[in-house]
Order: structure tokens, then sequence, then C-alpha cells
């Protein structure tokens, strides 16, 4: 008796949790999203000369989108960071996000996409895919807009770029993994590196976007060869952190002569090891991670000499295009010839702790962002009727430390 | 008194998964009873309820097995080639159930002839095949049916419901024949109750052994087939938490993990629904990912605590 009433005690603690949810207390309209057709062509009908209309809080638009977001790492520091940009982005607009678990499968993917259908969403964000163009389809048919690269490969985007429920995504024709690569073999040889040691990340594996940044680096020290400069590789650590094996590796590189680390990935992780060491001071690192505050002090102190960064705003771009495609005007953000978007996005290369300051402050739950609800709203057919898709890719590319404060101080 | 408690605790787990469902129909507004999320739901608890049935037959006779997510995610790869290669679905079934009986009957092997705890064998051996799954996708992480050079047939969100419930129904049907109405299934019952006296009647322990490990291939095959008909990729994360969530079916279910008479099917149907109810409801409402698995550890010590009370000390496998 006694243990079936501490049951029904355990039951009673959860109800709270479910109470506190604000999804519990809207209503969800699977059917509606399931049987409607995108109104593209409503574009030109919506009123837009009197403002759009707002919700009782004032947020746009007046019904509250759901919108599923399918992750593979919950403890990321991108999608953290994204987390935070959202955040700031729900002050103005009317979304809510239903964040999956850590997914590492393409049944655990349906499955969420499934459940968010289920649950009212009107749009998934893809910023993980493993089922390629068939999560873009299985989206569709259940009525969701789905937003994200889809795999990333052309012909993904060529399978599903005339469905009306795909919406694209930032696609560039220039990959940028390659230059981010060659600009931190470059940063490092330039700063005087002779022996460096290469951090591969999943080049082994085959990692697309691994491989790009490895052979970026791998020219950057050929072309200085070419040029007379004695740099070299000294020793090359695969695989990814955590790792007994990368443990192995990294104690390895450290025992040689280097005086450079060229990273893949982020290069935080050597700091503790290089301690250890007693190599601290004495190699410089270069790595594609995310800005920091703390690795402004390590910039300052020529321990980094350069980091390419993703900015964190360019994957918000999916909420506007969202509410889009959800209040009529999916029309506006597709290409001249009816095809998903494919919008442009910039990314920064920073070389200076000035620099590494400026982004690390905007880009924090007080900072201004790259991208504010200001700009956001240039991209939103409610407040700018004649946004194309060229003007989301201008927004989107123009992310430098000056283009943000002109662009902010105009506002 | 003692008795409607005992009524309340032998159907504990199914008034568990009652209970999750009317929880959750509340709390999402009826959400979770749409017809699109009820095929949701189906075409979610295919392959945990598929390998949670057959698992059955496995604790059931006492034996324990931690590999059959690594069995699973191997028929899957080896029946998504046979399909890009031939553009035959029903080729990749074949192979799906081929590969899986082959792996199972390696795993009975074991348990009947060889003298190491299968819970330690079945660890090893889940760790080798995910590592010759690796060799063979080599730089792949996943594959795709849509590779491949022929057209292979997909279906429709509704069409997939139908064969996971054709699939599901018709395997149940068999476990429960099988389980409950023939010599098979007393016998696994009696040999996980008790192997000393089983052996003493006379009763072919090994033989019992494997035919639970091939009746349980079964399931992992058709598991794999449903994965790959549905999701259409597959590769070396698959049913990467198979092992757990099965582990998880049944105690939710009611199965004691020691086996023996207290084995029940249902345990293997009623657990995997119940698991998934609870994983797509706690994602519907919309609570923040600390919560829901806050919540949802609670409710597992819970039930795991509950369902516990009359077989406490034997929970843990031999």
């Amino acid at each position: 008796m006694k243990k079936t009433l501490a049951l029904l005690l355990v039951i009673m603690m959860m109800l709270p949790f479910a109470a506190c949810s604000t999804g519990a207390t809207e209503t969800p309209a699977p059917a509606a999203a399931a049987t409607e057709a995108p109104a593209a062509e409503a574009a030109t009908e919506a009123p837009v000369a009197e403002g759009p209309a707002l919700s009782a809080d004032g947020r746009y638009p007046a019904e509250t989108i759901k919108i599923g977001f399918v992750n593979y790492d919950t403890s990321a520091e991108q999608v953290l960071a994204i987390q935070k940009y959202f955040t700031y982005l729900q002050t103005a607009f009317n979304f809510e996000i239903i964040w999956s678990e850590s997914i590492d499968s393409a049944e655990g993917e349906y499955a969420f996409i499934e459940q968010c259908a289920a649950a009212g969403c009107k749009g998934i964000i893809g910023y993980y895919n493993i089922g390629k163009e068939e999560s873009v389809k299985l989206a569709s048919s259940l009525g969701m807009y789905y937003w994200g690269q889809a795999g990333g490969a052309d012909e993904t985007y060529a399978a599903v770029a005339d469905d009306p429920y795909y919406l694209g995504a930032f696609f560039t024709d220039t990959d940028p993994n390659y230059a981010w690569g060659y600009a931190i073999g470059q940063s490092l040889i330039d700063a005087g590196c002779k022996n460096l040691i290469v951090m591969s990340g999943g080049k082994d594996y085959g990692v697309d976007f691994f491989v790009k940044r490895y052979n970026g680096i791998m020219d950057a020290i050929k072309a200085a060869q070419d040029a007379g400069n004695d740099v070299k590789v000294v020793y090359e650590v695969p695989g990814w952190p955590g790792t007994e094996e990368f443990a192995a590796h990294q104690t390895a590189a450290l025992a040689t002569n280097a005086d450079g680390l060229a990273g893949t990935l982020t290069c935080l992780m050597w700091l503790q090891p290089m301690q250890v060491a007693g190599k601290m001071g004495q190699i410089k690192f270069g790595d594609i991670g995310a800005v920091s505050a703390d690795l402004v002090d390590l910039m300052g102190g020529g321990i980094y000499v350069c980091q390419c960064a993703e900015v964190t705003d360019v994957f918000g771009m999916a909420i506007p295009m969202i509410i889009n495609a959800v209040e009529g005007y999916g029309a506006q953000q597709r290409t001249a010839e009816g095809k998903a978007a494919r919008v442009d996005y910039g990314s920064w290369i920073i070389k200076t702790p000035d620099d590494m300051a400026y982004y690390a402050s905007i880009e924090s739950e007080t900072g201004t962002w790259a991208v504010d609800i200001n700009d956001v709203k240039t991209i939103l057919a409610a407040y700018n009727p004649g946004f194309t898709v060229d003007t989301m890719s201008a927004l989107y590319t123009a992310v430098s430390a000056a283009e943000i404060q002109a662009r902010h101080t105009a506002e | 008194m003692k008795k409607f408690w005992d009524i309340i605790k032998q159907y504990f787990p199914l008034l568990g998964f009652c209970f999750v469902i009317v929880f959750f129909a509340i709390a999402t507004k009826g959400a979770i009873l749409s017809k699109q999320s009820m095929q949701s739901l189906l075409n979610s608890v295919i392959a945990t309820a598929l390998v949670s049935l057959g698992a059955v037959f496995v604790f059931g006779s006492g034996n324990f097995d931690m590999s059959m997510g690594g069995c699973l995610a191997f028929s899957a790869v080896i029946g998504g080639y046979a399909a890009i290669a031939t553009g035959s679905l029903l080729l990749a079934l074949f192979v799906c159930l081929v590969v899986s009986l082959a792996l199972g009957l390696l795993k009975g092997l074991f348990a009947a002839f060889v003298e190491v705890p299968l819970f330690i064998v079945t660890i090893v051996l889940g760790s080798i095949i995910s590592a010759v799954v690796l060799v063979i996708m080599g730089v792949n992480v996943t594959i795709h049916l849509s590779d491949s050079m022929h057209e292979i047939r997909s279906f429709t969100f509704g069409e997939i419901s139908f064969i996971n419930l054709l699939i599901l129904g018709v395997y149940f049907i068999l476990s429960v024949v099988l389980f409950d109405l023939t010599k098979i299934g007393r016998q696994i019952k009696i040999l996980g109750g008790n192997p000393v006296t089983a052996r003493q009647t006379g009763m072919n322990a090994r033989k019992i052994k494997i035919l639970a490990f091939l009746i349980s291939a079964v399931g992992v095959g058709l598991a794999a087939f449903a994965i790959l008909v549905r999701v259409r990729a597959v590769g070396t994360t698959t049913a990467g938490s198979m092992g757990t969530d099965v582990m998880t079916a049944l105690v939710l279910g009611g199965m004691p993990l020691v086996g023996g008479p207290r084995s029940k099917i249902s345990a293997g149907l009623v657990g995997a629904a119940t698991i998934t109810v609870l994983n797509a409801g706690l994602t519907m409402i919309g609570l923040d990912l600390a919560t829901i698995q806050t919540v949802r550890a609670i409710i597992f010590l819970a039930v795991v605590y509950v369902a516990s009370v009359s077989y406490r000390t034997k929970l843990l496998p031999r």
C-alpha cells in the first residue's frame, strides 16, 4: 500500500512539470498543417500597409508558430549559441521551438519529425540531417515546411528543390571550409611557424567538410614551401577529442618541436595538455570554432593567431523563412524558377583580439547580435513586402564588424 | 484487500500504459490520439516492439543478450546493400532475416555450449559486430536506398504504418502461440525458472536455448527490415540504443529479467508501447530537454521500483 502511494506521489510530482510547459497550454493544429497547401500565391493579397497583425504580447505573427529543431548534440557549443539567439528572436517573433534530444540515427530523426507534426509544428529546422531528401519528403508529407541543407549535396537539393514545403537554406557555391583551412595555414606561416601539428578531425573518415579544411591547410603549406619557406608538418593528429587514441596522438605531437597547431576543429582542448607538457606559449593556434570572450586574451597573448567561425545568426534565417511560408509569403523567398532558396552567407576569419572581442560581445545574451531583430524584419514579407532571396543573401553575407556596425548605426 | 492489490500488481504494466496514454491525451489536448500521431507512434514502436517480443524468449529462458542493437544494425546494413545492389526489397527482407538468424544461431551456440557468462559474451559480440559494420561501410556513416541505380519503391506514411502493423501483428501472434501455447514456450519458462530442475526433467536445455535465440533473431531481422523500409537510410548508428531500450521496455512491461514462469509475451509489447508513448508525449508537450530527462528518469525509477516489489532480490541477471 505504502509503495503504491509512493508511486502516486511521484506521478503527482510530474504534473507541475507539464503544467509549466507553454506547449501544453496551446492549441495545436496538426490536421490543418497536414492538409493546407503552401499559400505562396497569396503573397500579393496579404495586407501589409497597416502593419502586420500581432499577438496579444505584441509579437509577430499573431498566432504562435511551432517549429521542430533536429539536433545531434544537445550540448554542442553552436547549438547552445543558437538557443540563445532564438531566445533573443522570440522577444519580437511569435514562435516556439521543440528541441530534439541528441539524435544519432535516421529512425530517431524520422520519429522526431513525426512527433513534431503531431504536436502541431508548422516547420522543421534540419540542423542535423541523416535521411537527406527523405527527411524533407517526410516533413512535406506531414504538411510541415523544412529548412536546412538536407545533407548539403547538390543532388539532394535538386531532389527536393521543387517541393513547395522545402524552403532551402544557406548554401554557397564557393564552400568556405577550404578557404578557412587555407586562412589558418597562411596565418600560422605568417606568424613565423615552421613546424606544424595538423589536427585533421574527421578527414580520415571521409567527412566532407573536414577534408576540405584539411586540404586548405595543406595547400597553404605547399604554397609557402613553393615560395621557399621551409615550413613542414611534424605531426598529424586524426579524430576527435574524448578518445584514448586522440589523447595518445596529442601526447606524441606535443613531444615534437612543433611551434604551430592548425585545427580543423577547435584547439581549446590542447591548452591543458600543453600546460602539462610545459609548452604553453611555444605553440601558436589557428582553428575553426566558435567566437568566445575566452579567446580574446589568448589572441592578445599571441597564442591564437587566427580563428575562423560560423556566424550563429546565419542559422536564424530559418525563423523568418518559416514564418514567411506559414503566413503565405513563401513565393517571395524562392528563386525565379520557383525553387527552394539558396541563400549566400558570410563567415568570420578573425586575426585580431579587437575583432574577437567585438564578435564575442555581440554574439551573447547581452549583445546586439550580428543580425538583430530589425535586420530580420527586412526579410519578413509582413514588414518588407519587396524582399527577395537576394535581400536575404545581402543580409547574411554582410557580417563583418564594419558592416554590422554600419547597419546597426543606420537603425 | 490483499487480493485486490495482487490484481493491481499483476496488471500494473498495463495500467501504467493506460495512465501514460490518458496523461498525455490530456496534456496534449488530444493531439497524441490523432490519426497521424497514432500512425507515428506505431512507426516508432515497431523496432523496439519486435526486438522486445523476441527478447522475451531469450530472457525468459534465463539468458541475457546485450548485442541486439549491433545485430539489428548489421542485418539492416547488409539488407540495405542487398537492396541497393538489386533494387529488391523482398531480397532485402530475406537477407535481413538470414543474417539475423545466423547471428542468433551463433549466440545460441555460445549460450548452449560455452561456459562463459552470456552477459559478457553478448556485450563483446555486440562490440565486434559494430566494428564489422564500420569496416563494411568504410568511410560511409550511412547508406541510403536512394543511392541505388535501381528504382526502389518508397511507401507513403500510411502504407508504412500498414506494413508495420502487418509485421508486428504476425510476429506477435507467432510469439504468443510459441510462448504460451506450445511445448517450446513451456520449456523456456521452466528453464528460466530453474535450470537445474529443467535438466533433471530430461529437457534438452541446449536445444531450447538455441531455439530461443533463433526465435529472437526473427524479431531482430524483421525490425531491421522495418527500419530499412521506413527510413531508407541505415548505418553505424542504427539502433544504437536498442539494447537499453529493450531492457527498459521489458521492465516497464513487467517482465522479470531473470526469466522463468513470470515471463510474458505481453511485456515486450506493453513495455515498448509505454516507452514510445512516453518519449513522444514528452516531446509533444514541448518540455525543455532537462525536464524531459528528469521526468523520464523519475517515471522509470518509479516503475522499476513498483514492478520489482515481488521479485526485487531476483531482478539482476545471473
